[in-house]
């Protein structure tokens, strides 16, 4: 279905903007402070360049975000409605974090040199944390999607949040995103230091290695969790975890195993690419391949985790009664959208604004970047 | 009738809370980049470095704005989802399309306006000046969306009016003829249903309200057709067959066959109240934007002197003066006159209580000679007769806005006076309270209904609403977030400022 196709474009686009965005305001504010505390103006810049890339980009990521919602209500509004109905907290909790972010980076950006330098290291952190915090309500969400645990039927429908937290799936699958972020982040950094170093730039060569170091850290401990999110997934969501690994001969009924192996294949290039640049640091473009086979691997692992649960929007519905299940059938399967949304003209409006304004999008990074 | 005493008070002040503060903001969103573009191109005209400097101040303006305006439009819209959650699976599954293509306008705003900012002295200038000519389409497109939406919640595509006692307000639907046959048409016609027609399959009918409504609240509750309102209209010949059909799919099956007749793509489009109710938004941002800017180059006219703040003042004081006029006398009209023809009750509350001749007056303005007063309307189509004072009150600092205006332009262009005093920093102030109260009127004016004539506020409401105190502490972070960012304004637009080189020249210079 193209639906599926906007979802997934969207969905992915929005998952590596806010991972850069995660791992970007992390790394700025102490590399700013770093800068501060050696009156290293090299850093400085550095940092400023990178705030600047942030702050000119985090927009389009929670606009991918928001489409990615209004497509959801579009195609599947029986769903978004039940979700409306039960999971205030986890949403609630994101949201408010989410304007916290934005108004954060309002002042770390326009605060630069205006601000003392702790008033402005102390804005910084609030960027960093409200940038970590706020998957945490919607990661609880997608652990819900595995497994509905904490979901209550009497006296009436809602959601237990203290439960729902407790979901294995989530526990998992939240700091494994955090870690991700960072691996992602610090590898496109050790890419984007490496390629100054080949044209020169002497000092990027140990920022290069310092992020490739970090980035390898990081990638090690995705690749942990990965392990650990797929055995909560066998035990708590068997669905999922039969169409992933399919190719073990499971009981899948919806094979997307193919997807699991290009995500492990951009996992494999990122991981030799950058401890193979720790070891031969003249060799910047390795730094950059890891930096995009890390873009790879995190836009197709977080449509692995959606798609393999296809069609159930939520993959575990064992734990509930029959009649609630047959209930829920209608608005709970993605192979029956909106039918006012089945329509070709739809698809060519969609295509005929988003191609362009994303073609815009990479013009603005583009001029951003020629500094 | 109480406004407090209509279903889920509470979370009904969280959500006014939540998009006020996303609508104060916005509001700069729709007006500035007009105010900017211009000034650019006035440069771009004259090569006068001044409207240059102006541009980019006022660009400075709504950039540093929009993030937090976006964040709060992201709150809004979850908003919606949370406490609503019903409204929004309607809006989804019927009229989905303003809220999806609003997206694309979402989108051409982000792209645009960063790019506008981030590529002065990078682009050509005329290709600069496009960027912003489009970022505020972007703006223009996404308020056009939104408002349409609101517009159906106000007065839907199909919407008759009547005489109360002939079952008005009525809405046009579209019923699958396989439906029609399984109900009891008799029935339902001494119940104040009116055949109107055929189209393919479909009968066209005009259905009362208080009927619509009942069937919504049974299907959004999850109600079965033996369970339901419907059950005592079905034919006993078919009762066996559908008792056990969940309402929801037979709403479905009327209201997609509804739109689908009448437009999946421009539904909303085709509310009655739609154009004014554009103009009137997009109007109303200029508005703010107009005296904000003047206040803003007013007061640092006051304190620092200086030609280019005095040029500021002059440009956005004709802005100002020209759409307060064409606020209160076109588009203010045009909704006046369209809430008197679609929103009776609406305009019988704003009116309840005033002497007869402003009545008389108010009837004539909007050319409605058969009018109906707020006692005549039956109790559970009755709104909260607050939105009385809203409006007066409303109007009372719209006019003293209007003056502010002309005396100015009076004294500055005409007399060549130089009015700079700290008290134009009330204006803004009062055009926003003109604007939230003019919004009030339009939202608290829609009860008992969220949908006019389709769905009531306790149908739309969440079955898990959260406790009044976390609404206070939502309540209480959002205008937290909103003093912050009147701080952040403060401090990097206009404190820095007063240092001495603009600090939008800085930015971009830097």
């Amino acid at each position: 279905m193209i639906i599926l196709d906007f979802l997934a474009l969207t969905f992915g686009l929005h998952i590596v903007l806010v991972n850069l965005g995660i791992g970007l305001s992390t790394t700025v504010p102490f590399m700013k402070r770093a800068g501060e505390r050696r009156g290293d103006e090299y850093l400085l810049k550095t940092a400023r360049k990178l705030m600047k890339f942030y702050a000119a980009t985090y927009g389009l990521g929670g606009v991918l975000g928001t489409a990615f919602t209004v497509f959801l209500l579009s195609f599947y509004p029986g769903f978004l409605g039940l979700a409306g109905n039960i999971a205030f907290v986890p949403f609630a909790l994101s949201i408010l974090l989410i304007c916290l972010h934005f108004i954060s980076i309002v002042i770390y950006w326009y605060g630069w040199d205006r601000l003392s330098e702790n008033a402005h290291f102390i804005a910084g952190l609030a960027m960093m944390t409200s940038a970590i915090l706020i998957p945490l309500g919607f990661r609880a969400v997608f652990g819900f999607l595995n497994v509905p645990i904490g979901l209550e039927l009497q006296p009436k429908i809602h959601l237990d949040a203290l439960k729902a937290l407790t979901n294995p799936t989530f526990i998992v699958l939240y700091p494994k995103s955090i870690t991700a972020s960072y691996a992602l982040t610090f590898c496109i950094l050790a890419g984007a230091f490496a390629y100054r170093m080949q044209r020169g730039d002497e000092r990027a060569r140990d920022y290069a290695t310092m992020f490739a170091k970090y980035g390898l850290v990081f990638l090690i401990a995705t690749a942990i969790l990965g392990v650990l999110y797929a055995e909560t997934l066998r035990v708590y969501s068997p669905y999922k975890f039969d169409n992933v690994f399919a190719f073990l001969g499971t009981n899948a009924k919806y094979d997307v195993s193919w997807m699991f192996m290009l995500k492990m294949a951009f996992v494999i290039v990122q991981f030799i690419a950058i401890a193979y640049f720790l070891k031969a640091r003249e060799k910047g473009i390795l730094a950059e391949i890891a930096g995009a086979a890390g873009i790879g691997a995190v836009f197709t692992g977080e449509l692995l985790n959606a798609f393999s649960q296809y069609p159930l929007l939520i993959a575990n519905v064992s734990g509930l009664p029959a009649a609630v299940v047959r209930s829920l059938e209608g608005i709970l399967n993605m192979a029956k959208p909106n039918p006012l949304t089945t329509m070709n003209s739809l698809y060519a409006i969609t295509l005929a604004f988003l191609v362009p304004l994303l073609i815009c999008f990479g013009v603005l990074i583009y001029l951003i970047s020629t500094d | 009738m109480n406004w407090a005493s209509y279903p889920a008070f509470t979370d009904r002040v969280l959500s006014m809370i939540g998009i006020e503060v996303h609508w104060i903001i916005l509001q700069y969103i729709l007006g500035l980049p007009l105010l900017a573009v211009i000034a650019e191109l006035v440069w771009i005209k004259t090569r006068d470095e001044r409207w240059l400097k102006l541009s980019k101040t006022i660009a400075k303006g709504f950039i540093m704005v929009f993030a937090v305006g976006a964040a709060m439009g992201t709150a809004a819209e979850f908003g919606l989802v949370l406490l609503w959650p019903n409204l929004t699976e309607a809006a989804g599954k019927y009229i989905y399309f303003p809220l999806y293509a609003e997206i694309f306008a979402f989108m051409m705003e982000v792209v645009f306006i960063y790019m506008y900012y981030y590529a002065w002295h990078k682009l050509p200038e005329k290709v600069h000046v496009a960027v912003g000519a489009l970022a505020l389409i972007g703006a223009w497109f996404s308020a056009t969306m939104i408002v349409s939406v609101n517009c159906y919640m106000q007065a839907p595509a199909g919407l008759l009016v009547g005489p109360y006692s002939q079952g008005y307000p009525k809405i046009t639907l579209f019923i699958p003829a396989a439906i029609v046959a399984a109900l009891n048409v008799t029935a339902l016609k001494s119940a104040g249903m009116d055949i109107l027609g055929k189209a393919g399959n479909s009968v066209i009918v005009a259905m009362p309200s208080k009927i619509v409504k009942a069937v919504v609240a049974d299907a959004f509750s999850g109600k079965t057709i033996s369970q339901s309102v419907l059950w005592g209209v079905v034919k006993p010949a078919a009762r066996a067959k559908l008792a056990n059909v969940p309402v929801m799919k037979v709403l479905d099956a009327i209201m997609f066959d509804t739109v689908r007749h009448v437009g999946v793509y421009t539904v909303t489009f085709k509310s009655p109240v739609f154009v004014p109710s554009v103009l009137h938004a997009i109007g109303s941002g200029i508005v703010v934007s107009a005296f904000t800017a003047m206040a803003f180059f007013g007061y640092s006219a006051y304190r620092r002197g200086g030609e280019n703040a005095k040029l500021g003042f002059r440009y956005s004081l004709a802005f100002a003066l020209v759409s307060i006029i064409y606020q209160g006398f076109v588009s203010g009209h045009e909704m006046g006159v369209a809430v008197a023809e679609w929103n009776r009750e609406k305009f019988a509350a704003i009116l309840y209580g005033s002497p007869p001749f402003l009545e008389k007056i108010e009837y004539t303005l909007a050319g409605v000679s058969n009018y109906i007063s707020y006692n005549q309307i039956p109790d559970w189509l009755r709104p909260p007769t607050i939105i009385h004072w809203f409006y007066y009150t409303k109007i009372a600092l719209a006019v003293l806005l209007g003056l502010s205006a002309l005396v100015l332009a009076y004294l500055v262009f005409i007399r060549k006076k130089e009015p700079y005093s700290p008290y134009l920093l009330v204006l803004p102030v009062i055009a926003q309270v003109v604007s939230f109260l003019g919004w009030a009127v339009r939202e608290v004016g829609r009860k008992p209904w969220t949908i006019y004539g389709i769905m009531d506020v306790k149908t739309a409401h969440t079955i898990n609403p959260p406790p009044a105190w976390v609404d206070f502490v939502v309540e209480t972070y959002f205008i937290g977030l909103l003093l912050l960012l009147c701080y952040a304004v403060y401090r990097f637009l206009w404190k820095n400022g007063e240092n001495g080189e603009s600090e939008a020249s800085k930015e971009v210079r830097a």
